[in-house]
């Protein structure tokens, strides 16, 4: 089209000017045709851009495909370019993206070793490739391959690669996990709370990743040859992924009569779904699609998956195509007797129920007191669009108390009263005793959505930490409970250990545990409230966890400590190495000033040393059941 | 030049100019909003606010130097009759009032990515000028 208008405009001037006998303006004409034959020469195929349409290589990946009904984010963005800001500016968008320059976080170059295998990365003009052993090879057939990276998972705290398997629109995972905040390379294995020893296995986007991380993801597995024609409607969690499928809504409202009524009217729209306004279950079951535990009942069911993705539309009853796992408290349940079912439940839920993993936060909230009154979802703290920060993505007047209080105001200006603590304290904060720290993710902590108050019972029956320990973090289960009885009548339990409950966790809890008490011992109210001189040596012992992400944690949390600032410390070099600096790290403690005024619930002796053999007997006495908490 | 021409190729004139001298000062205006980054036109949830009174403040200088040229065209052409010379006059002074005010006014409440009510203006006014262009050219021609 462009190369025949060129050329029409060319003879229209060509012959124009041929009218007049001017040498000049003859020579103007000539002029013109060789600038539209430059300008036609432009028009030819030039080699597409990576990661654009023409790219060859979207053969071999999944690609976006406005059907179905979807009509992705660029059909929002006109109409509504304040929501479609906001949702650009999110995580949600950038779940997983096409490998360009664009959204590359990581150093691309140089050659990684992860388990005895050498992984070469280059790039050529706007490509990236890696050269290693093909993922598809296995025991002693393995062979090189250069292999193009195509795919990205995450762009807030890592992102993760995809590479081309060669089999339909396949892709292999690319064992190498960057960290963004610390711009390093780790294992893939170890960027989960799984122990270092741990199986790798090779994980296919198809199946695993395009669940959540993409809007409505089709499988497209061929039912005889099971080649995998993958398609989604856009990569990364987009407006439709709320909001439903958007083509109907975009057709209707061409028509500005229909808009201006909208507009000017008081009913809403009913040719797209809008969470904001949804019964408040389904409207948390919109979010709880991806941040929930969930699977399909029957084999039809995850048969017609693998073609079609999930049935599910917002709006609908999630229950009807799905089945929310809830880990059942009874303990002669069908799920807890069958010992695959049983453990896979352990590695997600406490023992009551209540999720222990981030990213399943749909889970914690239906089992919230707060949920039973019809009206709590996760838009009554949340938002998509008008959020403080794109981190949490809390609404502006949600930071605080005020996302308690607006339901709970008989609270309002007795805060010190109901809290026994002082008004401005973090011990006075809403979420820190009803929705503390402890489910793990991404190297951190992150507050429970299952909305509860400190109970040392749950603690000594459910071994999760509580909200008070976890701050108190120099204080015995029995210094709670004698506090949670005088204030709140909770009825005391009876403990035998006289150590400072997060000890007890730290040293001899499973691997989830120690996560979470090492993530509180970096955490500044925590560590306001209990006193900093004494965590180093127990930090310093993680350091040699048989868990990467413990001892990420610890390391952390370790350097957040004046005297440790910049200490030097790699998770994943080889244990001999690591024992060595973990040692360092106690010599330098104890060369420092010695804690006073601690004594045995800190495995502290009278002159403030460390109690050595105590702390040893503690690691040996460790829950070292597997823990594996992929978020 | 006919006796009618003389005083309407005036009032063109003062018409064209006052209308420039108005949306110029619009122009100011939304240039000192971008500078003191005001929310009500730079904020991303004010977009189309911001498309709105720009094309306000471009038509209606465009539409008063329009205005000017017409004019200049009017006092050229003497055998322009003087009814169409006048229906072309006063449809192009609707169209200078009606074209930029419903911009502007469209711009004031705004839904989303729809413009306000007062936008149904823009389509009267550029009916108008149509109407008003084509009877100068029409009359060039004569």
């Amino acid at each position: 089209m462009e190369l025949a208008l060129t050329v029409l405009a060319v003879v229209a001037a060509v012959a124009l000017l041929a009218r007049t006998a001017d040498r000049r303006l003859r020579g103007l004409a000539l002029l013109v045709v060789l600038v539209a034959a430059a300008a036609a020469a432009a028009q030819f195929p030039r080699r597409a851009r990576a990661g654009s349409e023409g790219d060859p290589l979207t053969q071999e990946r999944p690609v976006a495909e406005r059907n179905r009904g979807y009509v992705s984010s660029q059909a929002c963005k006109s109409c509504h370019p304040s929501q479609y800001e906001s949702w650009h500016r999110s995580y949600h968008r950038t779940m997983t993206q096409v490998v360009t320059p664009e959204t590359m976080l990581a150093d691309w170059s140089g050659t990684l070793e992860i388990r005895g295998k050498r992984y070469s990365l280059s790039r050529e003009g706007d490509e990236y490739w890696v050269d290693q052993d093909d993922p598809e090879s296995s025991g002693n057939r393995t062979r090189r391959v250069k292999q193009r990276v195509v795919l990205a998972t995450g762009a807030h705290h890592q992102q993760v690669f995809w590479v081309p398997s060669g089999e339909g629109r396949r892709l292999s995972l690319f064992p190498a996990t960057w960290l963004v905040p610390e711009r390093r390379w780790i294992p893939y294995h170890n960027s989960f709370l799984r122990p270092d020893l741990a199986v790798e296995q090779n994980e296919i986007w198809n199946a695993v990743c395009i669940k959540c991380h993409a809007t409505a993801g089709r499988p497209g597995r061929d039912e005889r040859t099971h080649v995998l024609d993958t398609k989604v409607a856009e990569f990364g969690i987009a407006c439709e992924a709320c909001h439903g499928p958007g083509e109907e809504h975009v057709r209707k409202n061409r028509d500005p009569l229909r808009r201006y009524a909208l507009h000017l009217g008081e009913g809403g729209d009913d040719t797209i779904v809008q969470p904001e306004k949804l019964p408040a279950l389904a409207s948390a079951q919109v979010c709880g699609q991806c941040h929930g535990v969930s699977g399909l009942r029957e084999r039809s069911a995850q048969l017609a998956w693998w073609r079609d993705g999930y049935p599910y539309r917002p709006g609908r009853d999630l229950l009807e195509t799905r089945e929310v796992i809830r880990r059942p408290k009874d303990p002669r349940h069908p799920f807890l007797l069958d010992p695959d079912l049983a453990a896979g439940l352990d590695q997600s839920f406490w023992s009551d129920g209540a999720i222990r993993v981030s990213g399943r936060e749909y889970n914690g909230l239906v089992e919230s007191p707060c949920f039973k009154g019809g009206e709590f979802s996760c838009l009554s703290c949340h938002t998509m669009h008008d959020y403080s920060e794109p981190d949490d993505q809390l609404a502006k007047n949600r930071t605080g108390d005020e996302a308690c209080l607006q339901c709970h105001g008989k609270f309002r200006g007795r805060v010190e009263e109901h809290t026994h603590h002082p008004a401005a304290s973090s011990g006075s904060r809403c979420y820190n005793c009803h929705m503390p720290y402890t489910t793990y993710g991404l190297f951190k902590a992150i507050r429970a959505h299952k909305v509860g108050s400190p109970s040392v019972r749950e603690s000594a029956v459910v071994h999760r930490p509580n909200a008070c320990n976890l701050c108190h973090l120099d204080k015995t289960l029995e210094w709670t409970g004698q506090n949670l009885e005088k204030w709140y009548g909770k009825p005391q339990v009876r403990f035998e250990t006289k150590r400072a409950a997060a000890l007890v966790w730290l040293l001899e809890g499973d691997a989830g545990q120690r996560a979470l008490v090492a993530w509180h011992m970096g955490w500044e109210p925590a560590l306001e409230a209990s006193g900093r001189d004494w965590v180093a040596p127990f930090l310093s012992y993680e350091l040699d966890d048989s868990y990467g992400a413990v001892r990420f944690i610890a390391a952390r949390s370790l350097r957040r400590l004046e005297e440790f600032e910049g200490f030097d410390y790699d998770f994943v070099a080889p244990r001999e190495s690591r024992l060595v600096r973990m040692r360092v790290a106690l010599d330098l403690w104890s060369r420092g000033a010695r804690p006073k005024g601690r004594g045995a619930e800190l495995f502290l002796r009278p002159d403030g040393t460390l109690d050595v053999p105590a702390v040893e007997r503690a690691i040996r006495a460790r829950d070292n059941r597997v823990v594996d908490l992929a978020e | 030049m006919s006796d009618e021409s003389g005083p309407l190729v005036r009032r063109h004139l003062a018409f064209g100019w006052w209308t420039i001298l108005i949306y110029l000062t619009l122009g100011a205006g939304l240039e000192a909003a971008h500078a003191l980054k005001l929310e009500l036109y730079v904020d991303q949830a004010n977009t189309t606010r911001r498309l709105m009174w720009t094309l306000a403040h471009a038509h209606g200088t465009l539409l008063g130097l329009m205005s000017v040229a017409f004019a200049f065209t009017a006092s050229r052409l003497d055998g322009w009759t003087d009814r169409s010379r006048r229906t072309a006059s006063r449809a192009l002074m609707a169209a200078t009032l009606l074209l930029p005010l419903g911009f502007f006014l469209g711009g004031l409440v705004i839904h989303a990515g729809d413009p306000g009510l007062g936008i149904v203006l823009v389509p009267a006014g550029a009916l108008l000028l149509f109407v008003a262009v084509f009877l100068t050219a029409r009359a060039c021609r004569a």
